[in-house]
């Protein structure tokens, strides 16, 4: 985590009703990093992000955003994209930037310009004076993120920033938001989608009917899911079940031998597996590790309690 | 507050530039001229209507006949000023051989059902009785709002009356000059320049109840553009960027004042085209009426009622409009208040002939009342107090108002899907109320 805390979240709780949507959640948000916040629908992830932007209030717990209680004494340095476009259908980008710009307290021409440049270098240069009903929707998308940091905010808070979006447009989106936090802005963005929350994100909060689930890397993420390894030669299922770090062993025949899918248990390193094999002298002829994806994790992660590991930091 | 003029600025453009605004201000003078003068226009389009009189007194050519049937070729038989004078009609064939009333009714009714659909069959005048009894039916084609029989009546009545005075024995020339006499009767006041009211007297009252009419017109309007906007921006998660960017005071505020600035753009044209037009157009009741819009602070009036309308009304259809999903959600939902919106428009007809009665004075007073029916105390000299009263109930009942419609904006902002727009509100006001 770099820096001191841009967001803090202390045993924040919001109910409604009888119903409890976040359950005394906690976090951190270091200046400067990309945090993925991370749960299947409904498990609290836009609440959670409008007690940020001091939109809803919580019911009991602490919020501290850029060294403020309230989000909303702070909204001139955080730019928000919602899940949807989110911008008047019949303003242009350039229009649509230089009002959202205002209210932010930036001068409309040079809000018009700084628009202007983030949208070609987008390659929505031709775009900046049609009417955002008349862009698709990863046009419309994109010149919403434009008008959300036009004001250079120093958080960024984008609700499912990629929904919707085509390949080339969720490229173009990674690019904006990996230059926003090398600029030293923090961006905090909720996804269902893991690959971009693997490739871009410093540290994720994985959240689960409420609760959260998980803090920490990609990587500790990862570690919480089981790897594979396979394994193939004249192999006995027993010798290799018996070996470090493995959970169970499917079987299936190959022609001269055997093809062993092992489930690794969270955590165990492969190679202490393999090891052990070679010593035991297993007549191992090849083999192959899968290395567990967040995807996995976020599945594990994300499942029935029962199933859930141990979690660090939680 | 800067924000809020930002918002305010941008609601005022959304609006202004475009093609509907600018042809609604060029064509409202026309229409309003239009709705005064088309009335007028049709009924002297419109064909005379005809008249065919079947006299069953046997009278001959000193009956009623002969005398309304005189009455209407001299063109003294319409209704209304701008009417078409009635025409004398032939009796229709099979009418004329009727023998009594009940039975020329029978054969004008035969008549009528056996006329083509859109034709138009003449109205017929059964005249029977006596001179000293006469009995006059008057068969029209289709049952009107209005047609000639006060007008015949009228006549059948100086029939009657000229009749009896020939019997007591009077020459012509004194049943003339009877009939001729009468009382004309003027009316005086103080507050008439010369004592003696007259139409320009008159006038600041008409002008007060048209300017009332427009404000009821314009509040309605207005409010039902701040429904469609706010609808609008609900449905397209506009709103959810907004509330991140400004309060929801400001942004309910900027909404409305700004559709208030572009009314009063509006308002301010008109009042333009009329100043040009009253240094242009000769002495006359149009250059009267305008004078009369124009004079006695009527306008700064109705300026400041129109603002204080604007907030309130404005400030709850916004309110409710933020918790609809579609403009057409919204819509449906502010029906019922449109509809409350109507009862002023009611209670106006009838301050303009009872502006001191009890009702319309408690009226003016209550605030969703006071913006449209003060204007019309005021003209009728109001006392100071009961101005002040109202001003002072409707200011507050408007601040009221906006803290609702904003507590409401606020929370229907971030609502999505099916409502209970009661609970969430009494949730908001009650339970989670942030400063």
């Amino acid at each position: 985590m770099a820096g001191p805390s841009a967001l803090d979240l202390d045993s924040v709780t919001r109910r409604f009703g009888d119903r409890t949507v976040v359950d005394s959640l906690s976090f951190s948000v270091g200046r400067g990093s990309i945090f993925g916040f991370l749960g299947p629908n409904g498990a609290g992830k836009t609440t959670t992000l409008r007690m940020i932007l001091g939109l809803v209030a919580p019911s009991s717990g602490r919020i501290s955003v850029l060294g403020a209680s309230d989000g909303r004494r702070v909204r001139e340095r955080i730019g928000f994209l919602p899940e949807e476009r989110g911008l008047h259908p019949r303003m242009t980008p350039l229009q649509a930037a230089a009002f959202l710009g205002a209210l932010k307290g930036v001068a409309p021409r040079l809000a018009r310009r700084k628009a202007r440049d983030q949208l070609e270098a987008l390659g929505l240069g031709g775009s900046v004076n049609t009417q955002i009903r008349r862009l698709s929707k990863g046009m419309a998308q994109q010149a919403a993120l434009v008008c959300a940091l036009v004001h250079d905010p120093e958080l960024i808070i984008l609700d499912e920033p990629f929904s919707g979006l085509d390949p080339m447009h969720q490229n173009g989106l990674e690019r904006l938001i990996r230059a926003r936090a090398e600029a030293g802005a923090t961006v905090v963005f909720s996804t269902h989608v893991m690959a971009h929350a693997e490739r871009l994100c410093d540290r994720v909060v994985l959240l689960a009917g409420g609760r959260k689930v998980f803090d920490g890397t990609v990587q500790e993420a990862r570690s919480r899911a089981p790897g594979r390894l396979i394994l193939e030669g004249d192999l006995a299922p027993g010798a290799v079940a018996s070996l470090p770090g493995v959970a169970d062993v499917v079987v299936s025949d190959l022609a001269g031998g055997r093809r062993l899918e092992v489930r690794l248990t969270p955590g165990a390193q492969a190679h202490q597996a393999l090891s052990a094999a070679f010593l035991a002298g297993l007549p191992v002829r090849r083999f192959e590790f899968h290395e567990p994806g967040l995807h996995e994790a976020f599945l594990l992660l994300t499942g029935s309690p029962d199933n859930l590991p141990e979690v660090a930091g939680a | 507050m800067r924000r809020l003029l930002i918002i305010l600025w941008r609601e005022y453009l959304a609006y202004l530039l475009t093609p509907g605004f600018l042809v609604t201000l060029v064509t409202l003078p026309l229409v309003l001229v239009a709705s005064l003068s088309l009335p007028a226009l049709l009924s002297r389009q419109a064909p005379a209507p005809e008249v065919a009189v079947l006299d069953l007194t046997g009278l001959g050519s000193t009956g009623p006949g002969a005398y309304i049937e005189a009455q209407i070729r001299e063109g003294r038989t319409r209704n209304l000023p701008q009417e078409r004078a009635a025409i004398l009609t032939e009796t229709p064939a099979g009418v004329a051989g009727a023998r009594t009333p009940e039975e020329a009714g029978r054969r004008i009714q035969d008549f009528y059902r056996g006329a083509l659909p859109d034709a138009s069959p003449p109205a017929v005048l059964v005249l029977s009785g006596t001179a000293e009894s006469l009995d006059a039916r008057l068969w029209t084609p289709r049952a009107r709002l209005i047609d000639l029989s006060g007008e015949l009546e009228r006549a059948l009545t100086d029939w009657s009356r000229q009749t009896r005075m020939r019997a007591l024995g009077l020459d012509a020339g004194e049943i003339d000059a009877l009939s001729r006499t009468g009382v004309e009767m003027s009316a005086y006041s103080p507050e008439s320049r010369t004592g003696r009211i007259t139409l320009t007297d008159r006038l600041p009252h008409l002008a007060a109840l048209g300017v009332s009419y427009l404000l009821v017109s314009l509040i309605l309007a207005g409010a039902g553009m701040v429904l469609t906007s706010v609808a609008e921006e609900k449905s397209s998660r506009v709103i959810e960027v907004l509330v991140t960017s400004a309060h929801p005071a400001e942004l309910l505020l900027g909404k409305v004042l700004g559709l208030l600035c572009l009314f009063l753009t509006a308002l301010g044209a008109l009042t333009g085209a009329g100043v040009l037009a009253a240094g242009q157009l000769p002495p006359g009741i149009v250059l009267d009426v305008i004078r009369a819009v124009l004079s006695q602070g009527l306008l700064g009036w109705a300026t400041l009622f129109l603002a204080f309308g604007f907030l309130l009304y404005g400030s709850i259809f916004a309110g409710l409009a933020a918790f609809c999903e579609t403009p057409r959600e919204a819509q449906s939902l502010a029906t019922p208040l449109s509809l409350f919106l109507l009862i002023p428009l009611f209670l106006v007809i009838s301050a303009i002939q009872t502006p001191e009665s009890p009702v319309i004075r408690i009226a003016a007073l209550f605030p969703p009342f006071t913006p449209f029916l003060m204007l019309l105390r005021i003209a009728d000299g109001a006392p100071a107090w009961e101005v002040a009263t109202g001003l002072v109930l409707m200011a507050a009942t408007t601040a009221g108002a906006v803290w609702i419609g904003v507590q409401a904006y606020r929370t229907g902002a971030l609502t999505q899907g099916s409502s209970n727009l009661w609970t969430l509100l009494r949730s908001r006001l009650k339970l989670r109320l942030r400063p």
